[in-house]
């Protein structure tokens, strides 16, 4: 084997390496997390994020969960709990599109539940330009259990972007147009 | 032999006794299982065994509570799991000796998500909870003495009272809620103007007996009443020097006389081996963490009314409760203060949703709703 093959090779070892490690620090375990994120909307459009667990070794025996938003640029419009994987028991506490909140998505099973798995989907309407973060956090009701045993898990916030609509797009690019042309002819008046 | 108009008197006659006898308007024996309901330990399921294999008060039949935190629900889920198939006591629910399909169908219907011992017809548990404090502190003013006994009913029932009136608000809130995002087509708000009418039936009552519970707080205070043996056995050396330490000096001079080996500092004495087991008693704070900083009976009485704006008010009920205090008026009257929270805020989303008109009023129901939950859920 050549030396440049060699040095290929090496390359090639380490990218794995690399990649393996990335993936392993990424795919935590016992995470709970919206899917896709971040996500890219535009004003106006009507879309859905899964809401999931990802990577659990041990079976969950049910769960709960609340998450915000900022509803200056969300409004939800939907809660569905998957019913095929929790199967002893669901219940939804409401959202609020005037504070932003979604409370109490409870959830529980009787067959085993592990690995990764569907909790909900959310519907959400995009009303405003910006961006905003999902931000999780679990509901005392019904806590994250295994076998009778507090289940310790991993909250990743979920993102969704939403791109103003074109008539906010254009009246930026007159601003920026504007400001541009003024700070060129500085002697000029306005 | 009566006429169809003497029978309607007769009747009419022993309606009008009744009213007049001060009647109770709730059956003695709801569920007919030949237990009265002031003792008994399964409100609306007919359980006439009484079991109660984990002794905490509750009875098997709506007690699907296993780990003894007061709640019901994912952490108890997991246990039950472990014990289908077998025959566990705690777990066979209908007490027909295995754990099984018939077990797991009471636990997802009836019990789950619920605190142990509801059932019945909505605020049932607390009507039988106040008729029982009612003959628990007719006794202590009987006899003159607050017992061990009397200590442990009262907490039992100011803790079902507590729990039934959480329990029954919650099952009136799910059905509104429903009604609200379904726009009427399931659900309904009906429930929650049953649940205020329960309410208003028992306020009185429950007003009554937190004002004898105070009376009988100050006269154990001026030593017109005393305390049981057990009562004071079942204290740790430092809670009956702070109990000494609360009464007038003769109050304080007769306990020690009355008690002498069990206030061992106040008269020379070796100590006693402190606070006994209480293993079968109607256990409050079984399986929970003592009652420290962030765990314990006040604790769990404070989170069944813990929404965000009434957090600073729960919080006052957990010092007031804790270190073994749930038994005082003070606690009483706290958690019945966090009762009335729920009442109002009924009131106020009564007034919301009747001033909801169209178009839209869906919509202002549903913010009606939303306002309502930050306040009571």
């Amino acid at each position: 084997m050549s030396q440049h093959h060699r040095t290929h090779l090496k390359a090639a070892a380490l990218l794995v390496a690399a990649f393996a490690l990335g993936g392993w620090t990424v795919a935590r375990a016992d995470t709970i997390r919206f899917d896709p994120s971040p996500k890219t909307v535009n004003v106006g459009d009507t879309f859905s994020l899964a809401l999931e667990g990802a990577g659990f070794a041990s079976n969950v025996d049910g769960g709960g969960l609340g998450f915000t938003f900022n509803p200056a640029v969300l409004q939800i419009t939907g809660v569905t709990i998957d019913t095929g994987v929790w199967d002893f028991f669901t219940s939804f506490g409401g959202y609020d599109n005037t504070t932003g909140s979604v409370a109490d998505i409870l959830f529980s099973a009787l067959q085993n539940v592990s690995g990764d798995f569907a909790i909900a989907t959310i519907q959400f309407q995009a009303i405003g330009g910006g961006s905003t973060a999902l931000s999780l956090s679990e509901s005392a009701l019904n806590p994250f259990a295994s076998g009778g045993d507090p289940l310790a898990v991993t909250l990743a916030n979920g993102t969704v972007n939403v791109i103003p609509e074109p008539a906010t797009w254009l009246l930026l690019l007159a601003g920026l147009g504007f400001a541009s042309r003024f700070h060129h002819n500085p002697g000029r008046k306005p | 032999m009566k006429t169809p108009m003497l029978k309607f008197a007769s009747l009419l006659g022993a309606l009008m006794l009744l009213f007049a006898l001060g009647v109770p308007a709730y059956a003695a024996d709801g569920d007919g299982d030949g237990v009265d309901d002031a003792i008994d330990n399964c409100l609306g399921k007919a359980n006439a065994d009484q079991r109660d294999t984990d002794h905490d008060g509750f009875g098997n039949r709506c007690d699907g509570d296993l780990n003894n935190d007061l709640d019901t629900n994912s952490l108890d889920l997991g246990l039950f799991k472990q014990k289908l198939g077998t025959a566990d006591p705690n777990a066979d629910f209908n007490g027909d000796g295995a754990v099984n399909a018939a077990d797991t169908a009471i636990l997802q219907q009836e019990l789950y998500l619920k605190p142990p011992g509801q059932g019945g017809a909505p605020l049932s548990a607390a009507a039988a909870g106040i008729q029982a404090l009612e003959t628990t502190i007719q006794q202590i003013n009987d006899n003159r003495v607050f017992t061990l006994a009397a200590s442990l009913t009262i907490e039992n029932k100011l803790f079902s009272i507590g729990a039934n009136i959480k329990g029954a608000s919650d099952g009136a809130f799910a059905q509104a809620k429903q009604a609200s995002q379904s726009g009427g087509s399931s659900g309904n708000v009906e429930d929650l103007n049953t649940v205020e009418t329960s309410l208003n039936d028992i306020r009185p009552r429950l007003d009554n007996a937190i004002v004898a519970l105070q009376t009988i707080d100050t006269r154990l205070q001026a030593g017109e009443y005393t305390f049981d043996r057990n009562y004071i056995a079942s204290l740790t050396l430092p809670e009956r020097q702070d109990l000494l330490s609360q009464v007038t000096a003769a109050a304080r001079a007769a306990l020690i006389a009355q008690f002498p080996d069990l206030f061992p500092g106040a008269v020379g004495l070796a100590p006693t081996t402190g606070r006994p087991a209480l293993a079968h008693s109607p256990c409050l704070a079984c399986g929970m963490p003592s009652a420290s900083a962030d765990g314990g009976v006040g604790q769990r009485i404070a989170d069944f009314f813990i929404p965000p704006a009434e957090a600073a008010a729960a919080y006052t009920c957990y010092n007031v409760c804790k270190n073994g205090n749930v038994w005082t008026v003070a606690c009483a009257t706290c958690i019945f203060k966090q009762g009335q929270n729920v009442i109002n805020a009924w009131n106020t989303f009564k007034n919301c949703w009747n001033n909801a008109k169209s178009p839209f009023k869906a919509v202002k129901q549903a913010l009606c709703l939303a306002q309502f939950l930050l306040i009571v859920a």
